[in-house]
């Protein structure tokens, strides 16, 4: 057995230690070009920037908000500026809930209304804060086989699932499927305009309509590939549009029902003592301010040529329907009710 | 097809100026693999050569349901250690979700009926008469199990590599328990998922060249050892 | 003078599935003794061998080891004094020196003590600069002869040894064989011998168990076991390759007639009576063969037939004629032998009275 592990780290160590030292080099390069001076006074030991050990915070979010990038940007400027480490881990929305009513997570990211407030309701969350919007869009060919272009979201969803049941086999929708924020909305959509989504849609279907299961990324992908319709957040679309050859465009862009709204939770203490609550509560805070409102303002007027998200501090009042989120009263460490 | 081509170009660009990005990915993939597979060797080698060693009711089915287990589907792996270490579940006080630890754990667990089961068919494969000199000789349990395994080295380690290719090929586990979080629990396998998705495949093609390379490493020391183990028994 | 029983078999059976490997076996084995089993493959021989050995345990009869019932508890203790070698050479992958000294090593003795002994060991082989060589190195010879000094190493009182040259070449063979009969002259080492070559048993046993079918047909000296077998399939093992059934026709004077299908045919009678149905044992190679005609059959007796089958074996040659039964004799391979006693031709089988024997049954 000695002779084991040796021979088998050597075929391993190999590779390690190459792409450590690849690791190792780039960042130094990198710092060597920004500032002359940290080269100078930089020991081997110390970091450029500060010498503390970051404090980390777990942040639970869905997919569609995580695919912008606008939250990998957060997470650089965050670490740089306050020394918190980011941990953002992205699923449906779905599934980020879950984790957070496990306590896996200190803070929850996410854009579904209904969800959220049960999660509020359910005594699993606090300090309940908007952040931004946007709208969705339904997307589809240039062409627009269905001719929904100018209907409002439930006339044009009606619209597609009339044609598609009645056999044009060009109409096609295609959903989530995986109980994300954007899948909730389309669920709205579907209830406005009148119909069971369970029974009528979901558990009706025809080759018409498709459930991918998948994040919004694979999800427009594959409406790409069959050319067909699907909903989808602003921001998701533009960013993956910009990265691919996607050939689907916008075709309903206007609609109460297809705001997208992004809001802030902390996982409540009084359910898992074990959360970093401090942390949470200054995100938060950050996320509301102006410096934080002007983050997720700016990102993505470089890239897109628009911004990817409305900071909701531009509001005159968010707190009114269709909003109906407080957005600016900064908020305070929670206090645990000991037993 | 284009997409292709330029992704390639890009990959190479991305794997040749060493990114930073890419290759803390690459070594952090690394890293969490080589741990699992030295755990679960440590576990799986003796665990295997006891099941080897000594005759016990059942031990067919023993070995049969290990066997089994080599197909053991990684959601279901990453779901059972999801639920182990949640905040919720019976290891929450140690608050291991979403970290490498978690993933280790994943993938020990999913490698180690690979390492016991090829242990045990490693040893299966020595002569019996090689057992029984060593019984024979009054060898104690541990000292004739640890000859034992001594002599089934080469075999013992092809196991070992093939699990750690298992483990580093894996998504589905490291994407539950790990929660792909970037600097910190982001693996080759769940890069390339959230590469893709996010329609970055240039960087999913250079992710994935990374990795294949690594399992060419992995199949070329394998094939190095069985033709040493080969070399070795034509001299006999 | 009592011996001192070192292994007792009491009734062992040893059943693997449907077969039965080893049929109620006993057999005693006494200090000093080299006993060598023989018997065809698939006999039983090695199943035997790991019984004695305690890695296989029986499926009912006792084993007795130094007086000692073989039992979980005893068999650690009864296995310092044990030691079996196999007919495949079993070597570990590391050095020779390591390989003779494992044993030691086992038992925890000092490194210092090992090397020493391993050292004198090599060099009472005049292997000692074999030591630190790989022994995947080393030819069949050395390697069976390095797996011996493994075991010898050990001091054991009892050895066993299955088949420990079937894949030796000659050379080899002798060389192993000196070393058990210097290991049994020197430590007066209890030794049972697997093997299926005969001389082989003949040359080192003082005595020989024949096991034919799980079974003991016969125990006794090589001389015994070779000119006088209990059975006809001993016979048929030994060497007899003429074997005629027939029945007593009157015993006179310690000489029993008997009648066969080649006519009558004079044997020392030993305990068979007249009346008795029995099998006329005749070894190849104490037939003569001549010429019908050509000179007498001296003091012997014999038959007439005609040659059916000539086949040359190297330095002898196998004539079988038809003399009512077919007889086979060997006869040495002399210029023109073959094509003197050519099919066809008319022979004269003779052979010395005293050469038969006779099996009941």
């Amino acid at each position: 057995m000695k002779k084991v592990l040796p021979v088998f780290g050597m075929v391993l160590l190999i590779v390690a230690v190459i792409l450590t030292a690849g690791c190792v080099g780039t960042p130094g390069q990198e710092t060597g070009n920004q500032t002359v001076t940290s080269t100078v006074t930089a020991t081997p030991t110390a970091t450029p920037t500060t010498g503390a050990v970051p404090d980390q915070l777990k942040i639970a979010t869905t997919t569609s908000l995580y695919d912008t990038g606008l939250l990998d940007s957060v997470q650089d400027y965050y670490l740089e500026t306050y020394n918190v480490d980011l941990l953002i881990t992205s699923q449906g929305t779905g599934k980020a809930i879950e984790s957070a009513k496990n306590g896996d997570v200190d803070v929850l990211l996410v854009h579904s209304p209904s969800q959220e407030a049960a999660f509020i309701d359910d005594g699993y969350g606090v300090n309940h804060r908007g952040i931004a919007y946007n709208y969705f869009l339904i997307v589809g060919p240039e062409s627009d086989p269905a001719g929904i272009k100018g209907m409002t979201p439930e006339e044009g969803l009606t619209t597609l699932k009339n044609l598609g049941e009645s056999g044009e086999s060009n109409v096609i929708f295609v959903s989530r499927g995986d109980n994300s924020g954007t899948h909730s909305a389309e669920k709205n959509i579907w209830k406005a305009a009148g119909f069971n989504y369970t029974a009528d849609i979901s558990g009706n279907p025809g080759t018409w309509y498709i459930e991918t299961g998948s994040g919004m990324g694979d999800t427009l992908t594959i409406a790409g590939q069959k050319q067909a319709y699907t909903l989808t957040d602003e921001a998701t679309f533009l960013t993956y549009k910009n990265n691919n050859n996607l050939q689907l465009v916008p075709i309903i862009d206007e609609g109460a029902s297809l705001l997208n709204r992004y809001t802030v939770m902390t996982i409540n203490p009084e359910k898992y003592p074990n959360t970093n609550v401090k942390a949470a509560t200054d995100f938060t805070n950050w996320l509301i301010s102006k410096e934080g409102q002007k983050f997720i303002g700016d990102y993505g007027t470089e890239t897109y040529g628009k911004s990817l998200f409305v900071p909701m501090s531009s509001l005159a009042d968010s707190t009114v329907p269709p909003f109906s989120i407080d957005c600016s009263t900064p908020v305070t460490v929670p206090t645990v009710a000991t037993a | 097809m284009d997409e292709i081509i330029s992704g390639i170009i890009e990959a190479f660009h991305l794997i040749v100026t060493l990114d930073p990005e890419v290759m803390e990915i690459a070594q952090r993939s690394l890293t969490v693999s080589m741990e699992a597979t030295i755990i679960a060797a440590l576990i799986a080698i003796p665990l295997g050569a006891i099941i080897y060693y000594f005759s016990f009711r059942g031990k067919r089915i023993v070995i049969g349901t290990i066997q089994t287990l080599y197909a053991l589907p990684t959601v279901l792996v990453g779901l059972l250690v999801y639920l182990l270490v949640s905040n919720a579940g019976p290891l929450g006080m140690f608050r291991m979700l979403y970290t490498t630890n978690a993933m280790v754990f994943a993938q020990v667990l999913l490698i180690i009926p690979i390492i016991a089961g090829l242990t045990i068919a490693g040893l299966s494969s020595l002569d019996k008469e090689l057992k029984y000199t060593i019984q024979s000789l009054n060898a104690s349990a541990f000292q004739a199990v640890a000859t034992l395994c001594r002599e089934a080295k080469f075999a013992i380690m092809s196991g070992v590599l093939l699990a750690f290719g298992r483990a580093i090929a894996e998504v589905g586990a490291v994407m539950m328990v790990g929660g792909n979080i970037r600097h910190f629990t982001r693996t080759l396998t769940t890069a390339i998922s959230l590469n893709t998705s996010m329609g970055e495949f240039a960087t999913s093609i250079a992710l994935g060249i990374i990795l294949l390379s690594i399992a060419l490493i992995v199949n070329f020391g394998m094939n190095l050892i069985q033709t040493r183990h080969m070399g070795g028994e034509k001299d006999v | 003078m009592s011996e001192e029983q070192v292994v007792g078999l009491d009734r062992i059976t040893r059943v693997y599935g449907e077969k039965r490997a080893l049929d109620e076996v006993s057999l005693s084995v006494f200090r000093g003794e080299i006993l060598a089993v023989i018997g065809p493959s698939g006999a039983g021989k090695s199943t035997l061998m790991r019984i004695c050995d305690m890695l296989e345990e029986p499926s009912s009869g006792e084993v007795t080891l130094f007086g000692m019932p073989v039992m979980k508890k005893t068999r650690k203790i009864l296995r310092e004094r044990v030691g079996i070698l196999f007919q495949k050479t079993v070597l570990f992958d590391r050095s020779v020196a390591d390989n003779v000294g494992i044993g030691l090593r086992y038992r925890g003795c000092s490194r210092d003590d090992i090397n020493g002994r391993v050292a004198e060991c090599l060099k009472s082989l005049g292997m000692e600069e074999y030591g630190c060589r790989s022994a995947r190195t080393l030819s069949g010879g050395e390697g069976q002869r390095i797996a011996f000094a493994r075991v010898l190493l050990t001091g054991p009182d009892l050895l066993l040894l299955d088949e420990p040259t079937a894949n030796l070449d000659p050379l080899a063979t002798k060389m192993l064989e000196d070393m058990i009969r210097t290991e049994n002259a020197q430590h007066n080492t209890t030794i049972i011998l697997n093997t299926h070559d005969q001389s082989q048993g003949m040359r080192l046993a003082d005595r020989i168990a024949v096991l034919m079918d799980g079974k003991i047909v016969q125990t006794g000296t090589p001389d015994e076991v070779f000119y006088h077998p209990a059975t006809v399939a001993a016979a048929r093992f030994v060497g007899f390759q003429t074997l005629i059934e027939g029945s007593v026709l009157t015993v006179a004077e310690g000489c029993a007639t008997v009648s066969t299908g080649a006519g009558l045919i004079r044997a020392p009678a030993g305990s068979v009576r007249s009346g008795d149905a029995v099998t006329v044992a005749l070894r190849s190679e104490e037939i003569t063969v001549s010429l019908s005609g050509t000179g007498t059959p001296g003091s012997g007796e014999g038959v007439s037939g005609t040659v059916c089958s000539v086949r040359k074996l190297g330095p002898v040659i196998e004539i079988t004629a038809d003399c009512g039964v077919l007889i086979t004799a060997l006869v040495p391979a002399r210029q023109h032998v073959a094509d003197v006693f050519a099919a066809g031709t008319r022979v004269h089988l003779s052979w010395q009275v005293s050469q038969v024997h006779l099996i009941s049954g």
